[in-house]
């Protein structure tokens, strides 16, 4: 033990002589290894985040298509699926999309007539459902027109003709993920504001009693309606599952890329011992360390620099995606968008995701220290302290 | 005699610190608060059937990621994408059975 911390001792101390180029690089190697984690953290969360939100879903999502373009279907369609052996309930959708050219940002309207009982994340005035002309909306539509609860909310509708509605529902910025850009009109108010026509929705959600069978019901509905496209809730899932996944995603390949050419660059450093590291090296062999002293010395050096870094960077990375809302990464998620949510995460942690930042910020770094030094413990101490 | 200090100790119990404060903040990291927050949503998702998350309002195929649709380029499946910022973090997935379909459905009509 006390020959460890010996070596160890004299490692610290050998990067302390050269302690303005080691803490540069310490400092670099920290934000390189922040960087790669704030995105598998942040990515990893976002995952989590899909996949619980979602998992209540209906199991199929039957939608009409004509001419290649997504059409409104038919009540008489729900009647037909109803019928279906395996379906369990059908539950038809309108929604669709609204721009607002005061604002400039495309909002989310979707037609429904009750409220659930005790959301706690949606600040009501009513306690059942909605009139024609009441409306819930989510956090964009009252900061973009700086309105609240009890004003009121202009549409056009599709003829041109302006609308009024009372706000009497506003979901809390906490739920902004899911709810930022919506409007939750009446349906006969989310018909009229999208043009959709009285027995036509904009497309239909089915349960199914069996989870297990719901890709063969889905056969069924395809089979037996040929313009309809049907996506499964396991398709859904895998599209946010797919969504940063480690291989797919410009952030993934930009954070990998810049931690391999910070290790390249570390192992050209680390290539070429300088004069003065060999002579150090020579001098040690000549005073009767063996070369299996002297690697282990160079391994407590690496060891020492990328622990630190990667441990700090870790850090720093859990801080800025979990307390500070990854403003770095942000950015580039919303895109132009005029209204994006401002979301705080729930942290996911997996034990498999450190891991895979540990071993490719610190493995490769003690290698490129390693192998230089034992091309030069193996040389002859006479030779090198002569030749330098 | 003092005893002298040993500089690898010292950064052993430092790299210690460091463990223990990134273990710490990893475990209390999750709050009630946070899984309430997950809680509702999920109950929103459910009951206004919201099939996507709101994470760019940029375009159609990025708002609901999983709705394709067919007049945008490449929107064959859910998950396929255009040319959108936002469009840079999403990988398309393989061609299945509902995709075949939907292009047989585009040849018929």
């Amino acid at each position: 033990m006390n020959r460890w911390l010996n070596i160890l001792d004299y490692a610290i101390i050998s990067l302390l002589r050269r302690r303005r180029k080691q803490i540069a690089l310490v400092v670099i190697y920290t934000l390189v290894v922040a960087f790669f984690a704030s995105v598998i953290f942040f990515t990893g969360a976002l995952r989590q985040e899909a996949v619980y939100v979602l998992s209540d879903l209906p199991e199929l999502w039957v939608q009409r298509l004509a001419g290649g373009r997504l059409v409104p279907i038919a009540q008489s369609k729900i009647d037909s699926i109803a019928v279906i052996r395996g379906v369990k309930r059908v539950l038809p959708r309108l929604w669709g999309y609204y721009y607002d050219s005061p604002s400039g940002a495309v909002f989310t309207i979707t037609g429904s007539d009750s409220l659930p009982k005790g959301l706690k994340l949606l600040d009501a005035a009513i306690g059942g459902g909605l009139d024609s002309n009441q409306v819930f909306c989510g956090s964009g539509f009252p900061e973009t027109h700086f309105t609240g609860l009890g004003q009121q909310l202009g549409l056009i509708d599709y003829k041109g003709c302006l609308h009024s509605f009372e706000i009497v529902g506003r979901f809390s910025s906490q739920s902004d993920l899911l709810t930022r850009d919506l409007i939750i009109l009446s349906p006969s108010a989310a018909r009229k504001i999208l043009g959709i026509a009285k027995n036509n929705y904009t497309d239909l959600a089915v349960e199914v009693w069996n989870p297990d069978e719901a890709e063969t019901v889905g056969r069924k509905i395809d089979r037996l309606f040929p313009s309809v496209r049907v996506v499964t809730s396991a398709q859904l899932r895998s599209t946010y599952e797919a969504l940063f996944s480690h291989r797919g995603g410009i952030f993934i390949y930009g954070a990998l890329i810049s931690l391999f050419s910070f290790l390249i660059l570390a192992w050209d450093r680390a290539s070429g011992l300088s004069r003065e590291e060999r002579q150090e090296l020579g001098i040690l062999k000549g005073i009767g360390w063996q070369i299996s002293d002297v690697l282990w010395m160079k391994f407590w050096e690496g060891a020492v620099i990328s622990l630190t870094s990667t441990i700090c960077g870790l850090v720093l990375a859990y801080l800025h995606v979990f307390y500070l809302n990854a403003p770095l990464l942000r950015p580039f998620l919303i895109g132009w968008s005029v209204l994006y949510p401002e979301y705080r995460l729930q942290p996911a942690f997996a034990f498999s995701e450190v891991l895979l930042i540990v071993m490719l910020a610190v493995v490769p770094f003690i290698a490129a220290t390693i192998i230089p030094a034992w091309r030069g413990a193996v040389t002859d101490p006479a030779e090198v302290m002569q030749n330098g | 005699m003092m005893p002298r200090i040993r500089v690898s100790l010292i950064y052993l119990y430092v790299l210690l610190a460091l463990v223990l404060l990134f273990t710490s903040i990893t475990l209390t990291g999750h709050t009630v608060q946070g899984r309430q927050r997950m809680e509702g949503e999920r109950r929103i998702a459910a009951r206004f059937l919201l099939s996507d998350l709101c994470l760019s309002t940029e375009s159609r195929h990025t708002r609901h990621l999983s709705q394709p649709e067919l007049l945008a380029a490449f929107q064959d499946l859910p998950g396929f994408h255009d040319h959108f910022p936002s469009s840079s973090f999403i990988r398309p997935q393989k061609l299945n059975w509902q995709g075949v379909v939907a292009q047989e459905t585009l040849r018929r009509e």
